[in-house]
């Protein structure tokens, strides 16, 4: 048999694999979205907007919003992982801060259901330090809900990346910064966060993506409206069976995770240049 | 003490090793050091412990009568070149030469001078834009002195910072830094592991072994006079031979061994030694004469007997393999011997370094 025959079949349980569970799929879903009574058209996307344009920048801006406080975050707890100079709070941070990546979304939205609540185990314990009344406490259970549950969740695993970046620069251009005079927050601003950039991008990117993929926490944290577009496609296809607009929805937020992807692609292009 | 730089009784650990063991060294202004030895003896430690990285255990360090024992890097008034030269790769020279400027709040026309003014001493001028990825091994190396000396430090400590530069880079740039220390009238402290490049830049030499100082002294005392076995075999004796000896007054009486003849030398500034005892001498310090002709005298000079098994041509001088039964010396001559020769090596007294045998 010709070489060139033998490699085609050598790949192609692979091919096969990739172009039945993936490829056909999507192309299905998302000529789905464009297909009305059988034709091609565009009134799923109407109904789409018409229906959940608030769910659309809803889900934007929460994942945005996350996005942003992730971080904040994983850039502290990366530099005091790094910078900090108590060896016992680092070894403990360093310890504790992974937990989260073990625990799985839906896990997350129970935890948080029970301890946000208006009777929840937050505010019990914020009576009881006396810093609120009983009039005083609201339900966190709506959009800083799920920003807490995304933050709390997707936290750790920026952060594993970002402490690893910052943990492999050479540890003398810190010293050197320092050897000038710089305070650990001008090192950590000035002279690491330049350089682990693109690891946090990357980061950040991977997670705003998780986060616009996740069903659970909305549906345990948020059962109002405006809501994420991951909940009005499951309430589309399971009240009204509505495939067509679901798809639509699929398809506005592939369109906006592609947008956060071509980043992350032009970033890593960049990069191996 | 007199010095300016003053180290005293200092000890450091890491964990369980102790690495400094009570080190006592001081430093004139405007003096160059080199700290000589061979790689875990704890001279980049000392330096790291001078520049405020590591916090002895014990002792104390001070810079002009001021104890800054346990102030941080920052408030030293010393800036470190590293061995790596660590540059920041996001900034630009320009950048990178500022950098301490503007954490001292510089106003910005003053810093752009100061970095100019650097770039003209080093030769960057043209370099201002570049990032340092885009820079010979050479030019990193001075982008990073430029950076220590912008802060006009009291002190410039210096991490090997040859190490990581081409042979014949290293030889030009050697020059460079003590002319530009001379200049400058700056007080420096040059860790290095290459005996040379601490004899041809330092003032004086703290040569050091597990922890400990050696010896201190100019390069030619430390050269021409070491104090122990450690300093002689480091500093390039290599050769190394038994023997029995006896002071009397200030003679040295050399007994007849099996490889070499009875002597009678002057015992100079050595110490007192009887019995057993070693002798180091360096390849090119000896005479060396085929065994047939008259034969050498063992006044004033050690004379051994030996076989030349290898000959080899480095330049210069023929490098002889001389064995002395079990024993093998290295000797350089201006005239080629064969090997099988049977020939005789006479060690002046000056260059017969004798050191007690345990």
């Amino acid at each position: 048999m010709p070489i060139p025959l033998l490699g085609l079949l050598l790949v192609m349980p692979a091919l096969v694999i990739v172009l039945l569970l993936f490829i056909v799929p999507l192309v299905s879903s998302i000529t789905g979205a464009f297909s009305v009574d059988g034709r091609f058209g565009f009134a799923n996307f109407q109904k789409a907007f018409e229906l959940y344009s608030s769910d659309i920048v809803f889900t934007i801006v929460i994942v945005s919003l996350s996005a942003l406080l992730i971080a904040l975050l994983s850039i502290a707890i990366g530099g005091y992982l790094t910078l900090g100079s108590n060896p016992r709070a680092v070894a403990i941070l360093r310890w504790l801060y992974r937990w989260p990546l073990f625990v799985p979304f839906i896990v997350v939205g129970q935890i948080l259901r029970t301890f946000l609540a208006k009777n929840g185990l937050m505010n019990s314990m914020l009576m009881q330090l006396g810093i609120l009344t009983p009039m005083q406490t609201t339900s966190f259970l709506d959009w800083r809900g799920i920003v807490i549950a995304f933050v709390w969740k997707q936290t750790p695993f920026v952060t594993l990346l970002l402490a690893g970046a910052m943990a492999s620069l050479d540890r003398s251009m810190i010293e050197s910064a320092r050897n000038l005079g710089a305070s650990r927050l001008r090192i950590l601003i000035e002279i690491i966060l330049p350089q682990v950039l693109p690891t946090l991008l990357v980061g950040l990117i991977l997670s705003f993506v998780t986060m616009m993929s996740v069903l659970s926490v909305p549906l345990m944290i948020n059962a109002q409206s405006p809501t994420m577009l991951t909940a009005s496609m499951a309430f589309r296809i399971n009240a009204y069976g509505d495939y067509g607009v679901a798809n639509a929805l699929g398809v506005i937020s592939l369109l906006t995770t592609s947008l956060v992807a071509w980043v992350y692609l032009r970033q890593t292009m960049r990069e191996h240049r | 003490m007199d010095g300016y730089l003053d180290i005293s009784q200092t000890r450091v650990r890491y964990g369980d090793a102790e690495i400094l063991k009570g080190i006592d060294l001081s430093v004139r202004k405007g003096e160059f050091v080199a700290l000589l030895g061979a790689s875990g003896c704890g001279k980049t430690t000392l330096l790291r412990t001078i520049a405020g990285f590591n916090t002895p255990t014990h002792g104390r360090i001070s810079i002009g009568g001021r104890d800054v024992t346990r102030q941080p890097p920052d408030k030293r008034g010393m800036a470190l070149v590293f061995q790596s030269y660590a540059l920041w790769p996001h900034m630009t020279v320009d950048q990178n030469i500022g950098y301490g400027l503007k954490l001292r709040r510089v106003d910005p026309a003053t810093a752009r001078q100061r970095v100019d003014e650097m770039k003209g001493l080093l030769g960057l001028q043209m370099l201002g834009q570049r990032k340092p990825a885009e820079l010979s091994g050479g030019q990193r190396q001075r982008v990073a002195l430029g950076r220590a000396l912008a802060i006009s430090p009291d002190i410039l400590l210096l991490d090997e910072p040859l190490s990581n530069l081409d042979a014949r880079i290293r030889l030009t740039v050697r020059h460079e830094i003590s002319a530009l220390q001379r200049r400058l009238g700056i007080t420096a402290v040059h860790v290095t592991h290459d005996r040379e490049e601490a004899m041809v830049m330092a003032d004086r030499i703290v040569i050091m072994n597990g922890g400990e100082i050696a010896q201190t002294g100019t390069p030619q005392q430390v050269y021409n006079q070491p104090n122990s076995d450690f300093v002689a075999a480091f500093m390039g004796a290599e050769n190394v031979v038994e023997i029995e000896v006896n002071a009397v007054w200030n003679s040295l009486e050399i007994g007849e061994g099996p490889h070499n003849r009875a002597a009678l030398i002057n015992r100079g500034e050595r110490p007192i030694v009887s019995g057993k005892a070693i002798a180091r001498f360096r390849s090119e310090a000896v005479e060396m004469k085929s065994a047939g002709e008259p034969a050498l005298s063992g006044r004033n000079a050690l004379v051994l007997h030996g076989t030349v098994v290898q000959v080899s041509y480095p330049g210069g001088l023929w490098r002889h393999v001389v064995h002395l039964g079990e024993v093998s010396l290295i000797v350089d001559s201006q005239t080629r011997f064969d090997e099988g020769a049977a020939v005789e090596i006479a060690v002046p007294e000056a260059a017969l370094y004798i050191f007690p045998r345990h």
